[in-house]
């Protein structure tokens, strides 16, 4: 039903996400089962956004990733 | 002043076919050449990459703890780089050896401790051009990733 949305007109919303339930585990390049459940379809690391994790784990899971990457554990691209 | 180091090699399925112990022996040694002493060393894992390295598509991962000396590092940095069978290698900084990491590789050195040979994939450098998709999730269904620490087992 259509309504006057006033000056917010034409501005899509955010596309909401549900974040990533992801228990304490140690973020570790080994990990390879956690890791995986904090990248997407092709191969891209989630948002802090999407993954809700704290600053400081989420520059751990950035770390974590690139080196399960650099040794062939996880993908650059898919 | 030593400190510890975390070093996870990513070797040639060839290397291991040869022989295990003589793949593991042969990446101790390097480290021992730069002063280190090795504290731990065991299979990871084998598995399918993520992406082809070096034009292979599978690799076994050597797990290995060491007490070295600084100085040293860039030393066997050089080596690992050289050694045609390290297809990568990750060294990492670390307070303390974990404790499953010696009772694992305790595990290794006891007798009667085996590690399948590596399955056998297509001649590498053949491939880019053909082999589509189809054909990998094949060799998938056939073989199943050890997982690291159910390893040990008498040889019949």
């Amino acid at each position: 039903m259509a309504y006057d949305r006033g000056d917010r007109g034409d501005r899509m919303e955010a596309p909401s996400y549900e974040k990533l339930r992801v228990k304490d585990e140690e973020l570790d390049y080994k990990n390879v089962e956690l890791l995986k459940k904090c990248i997407g379809g092709q191969g891209q690391m989630f948002s802090r956004r999407r993954t809700g994790f704290s600053a400081q784990r989420q520059r751990l899971l950035k770390s974590a990733i690139k080196r399960a990457r650099h040794l062939g554990l996880l993908p650059f691209v898919e | 002043m030593s400190r510890i180091y975390e070093i996870m090699y990513l070797i040639d399925n060839d290397l291991v076919r040869a022989g295990w112990s003589q793949a593991k022996a042969t990446a101790s040694a390097l480290v021992e050449k730069h002063g280190g002493h090795v504290l731990t060393a065991r299979r990871w894992d084998e598995r399918k990459l993520a992406y082809p390295i070096h034009r292979r598509r599978r690799g076994t991962y050597l797990l290995a703890h060491a007490e070295l000396e600084p100085t040293g590092i860039v030393g066997l940095r050089r080596e690992l780089d050289l050694a045609e069978h390290v297809l990568r290698y990750l060294i990492l900084q670390v307070e303390t050896v974990p404790e499953e990491e010696r009772a694992l590789t305790e595990a290794e050195s006891a007798a009667g401790f085996s590690v399948p040979p590596p399955p056998e994939e297509a001649v590498h450098g053949a491939d880019e051009a053909e082999e589509p998709d189809t054909d990998e999730e094949a060799e998938e269904a056939s073989e199943g990733a050890v997982p690291a620490g159910e390893l040990a087992r008498e040889e019949v």
